[in-house]
């Protein structure tokens, strides 16, 4: 893990911590790890799963105006207006799944969140490898319950299942499972994200 | 509610509809004025300042090109930068435990093409020595207290102080637009003179120093640098114009505010940029003017005299103030008429550089709570009196 949280590895700090739930401030505008992505913050690591990103200015109350009609493309207005590069930001709220505790990777919420501040950088494939034993963290990511969580959980499970240990299929199949029990008593929840899951 | 608004906006309907009943009165006499500066010549207009009388209530400046003159911007070359810094203050309050002020300045760097990274950022200065508070000069005889007007003279001071520092730490040597939010000319309130060890230490020592430093910067790349005011409120170029329409060789008493009949009365009551708005089309510059005024022609010297021009910036004539070494230079101030323009059209009418300075440099409400509550922090942390005044207690609670 140590790798990662070289500098050319991290995407940004935590800015914003709780023990269920941190926000990332990225170190480049319109650079986030994508939707779905898990991220490890500070060290020993809390695990996230990004659940949304936003771009915004930095400065709340400040209006973002269209400044482009008269150029060609998007990279000429970004070149025209070299200053939006420091007043917009990007950030990305990531819901805790896991934390490392010693040599183990625990699924669930750590006993503290991680300081402000804290590195962030995209997770190993042995971080999330590890994740992957177990599908306890599927509670965490269903808890909040709006329709664009669970386009975090669909992100995350279909670029995990090219890491799990016994292949893509009967990851599936087991994480499948998993949801049923989970989304008894939510049969069309859990019917829109199966489908969602399909190859 | 603490104001009535009813009874003040029946005073306020009424100075409306006054205002109404004076309206094409006045438009009539704005393009009066405005045709007699179409027609008259610069070396009139010198000849007028040349008969002035030893007081006048007023400032004239002296132009440089026939006062109508309007000229169209040369094309920005590329890559081009724009330098700008701006400043805010907490000044000393006896509110406060500690006599102090604070001179927050914000700089920003914007280059476009050439690939030099943004630089946006702010330095905050705290001012809290004796040597700080109060200037002496050097037979004690003479002591200042640096509070009000003063810190203002301080942070103007500062903010060319960090122009300088700024355009020093540029290492592409492309064209570039310094500027600074305000006058280059630093007024003394209410018509007033600097004392002597105040000029020593803000205006020679600190402000003027940055300026030169700025002319001699501008010997590694094209450096134009410029105070810039929006809404300007000066009228040097309408009293010029009022001078040379008066008949009675400056001794008339409608100079001085007093008595009509002179034609010079139809200048009355306005401002260079109501002016301006009949003589300039959007994105023109007017021509060259020199302020004459006494602490310029005492202090700054040939090279850093003030020069001006107006610009039609689309929403309003904004006033642009350059030394002499820059505005004597035709590559320069082209240079500075475009880039000024161009960065006013980049923020709606105010130029986006200043902009952001102003807003790294803006202290808010709640940053001069902060302050507050760091100095009673950092004074009570080391056992020293901290005390506020009871009327300012008060504000704070609001008790019923």
């Amino acid at each position: 893990m140590d790798a990662a949280w070289r500098k050319e590895g991290r995407v940004g700090e935590v800015v914003a911590a709780s023990t269920t739930a941190f926000t990332v401030q990225c170190y480049h505008v319109h650079r986030a790890p994508p939707l779905g992505a898990l991220v490890g913050a500070g060290t020993p690591p809390v695990y996230g799963v990004v659940a949304s990103v936003t771009t915004e200015p930095l400065e709340p109350g400040r209006v973002v105006l269209a400044r482009g009609a008269h150029l060609e493309d998007e990279e000429a207005l970004y070149q025209e207006n070299p200053h939006l590069e420091r007043l917009l930001t990007t950030r990305c709220r990531c819901l805790v799944v896991g934390y490392q505790e010693g040599e183990v990777l625990r699924q669930g919420l750590p006993p503290l969140p991680p300081r402000l501040h804290s590195f962030v950088a995209l997770a190993s494939p042995q971080a999330l490898r590890g994740l992957l034993r177990e599908t306890a963290f599927l509670r965490l990511l269903l808890a909040p319950g709006a329709p664009e969580a669970d386009e975090a959980l669909v992100a995350f499970l279909r670029e995990a299942g090219a890491h799990a240990p016994e292949g893509r299929e009967a990851f599936l199949r087991r994480v499948g499972y998993a949801l049923a029990i989970e989304l008894a008593r939510d049969v069309p929840r859990l019917y829109a994200i199966l489908q969602r899951l399909a190859p | 509610m603490s104001l009535d608004i009813t009874a003040t906006l029946q005073q306020v309907e009424a100075v409306a509809d006054l205002l109404r009943g004076q309206a094409a009165e006045r438009r009539r006499r704005l393009e009066a004025l405005a045709a007699y500066a179409r027609g008259v010549s610069p070396e009139a207009l010198r000849a007028a300042l040349g008969a002035l009388p030893d007081r006048l209530p007023f400032l004239p400046a002296e132009p440089l090109e026939p006062p109508a003159s309007a000229h169209t911007p040369p094309p920005l070359p590329r890559p081009w930068r724009v330098l700008a810094v701006d400043g805010s203050h907490i000044d000393v309050s006896r509110h406060l435990p500690l006599r102090c002020y604070l001179i927050n300045i914000g700089r920003v760097r914007l280059t476009y093409g050439g690939g030099e990274p943004p630089l946006l950022d702010s330095t905050p200065r705290l001012f809290a020595t004796p040597e700080d508070l109060v200037l002496t000069d050097p037979s004690g005889r003479q002591a200042v207290s640096v509070e009000g007007a003063l810190v203002h003279l301080h942070r103007s001071a500062l903010e060319v102080d960090a122009l300088a520092g700024l355009a020093k730490g540029c290492t592409l040597p492309c064209p570039t637009v310094a500027l600074i939010d305000g006058s280059l000319v630093l007024w003394a309130p209410e018509g007033g003179q600097w004392p002597e060890v105040v000029r020593q230490r803000f205006v020679r020592s600190l402000f003027l120093r940055g300026l030169e430093e700025l002319r001699q910067l501008g010997q590694r790349f094209p450096l134009a640098v410029a105070g810039y005011i929006s809404l300007p409120n000066s009228a040097e170029v309408v009293n010029t114009l009022r001078l040379a329409l008066c008949p009675h060789q400056g001794g008339c008493p409608a100079l001085q505010g007093k008595g009509d009949g002179c034609p010079s009365t139809i200048a009355h009551g306005f401002v260079d940029r109501d002016l301006f708005t009949l003589l300039l089309r959007p994105g023109q510059r007017s021509g060259l003017f020199r302020s004459l005024a006494s602490l310029v022609r005492e202090e700054y010297g040939e090279g850093q005299g003030v020069f001006f021009f107006y610009l039609h910036v689309g929403p309003e004539i904004a006033r642009v103030e350059a030394p002499a070494w820059c505005a004597g230079d035709p590559r320069l101030l082209g240079l500075l008429h475009a880039g000024v323009l161009g960065q006013a059209e980049c923020a709606s009418g105010y130029p986006l550089a200043l902009q952001e300075a102003h807003e790294q440099a803006v202290v808010s409400p709640a940053d001069r709570e902060a302050f507050r509550l760091l100095v009673e922090e950092a004074l009570a942390r080391r056992g020293l009196p901290v005390y506020t005044s009871e009327k300012q207690r008060s504000k704070r609670l609001r008790s019923l």
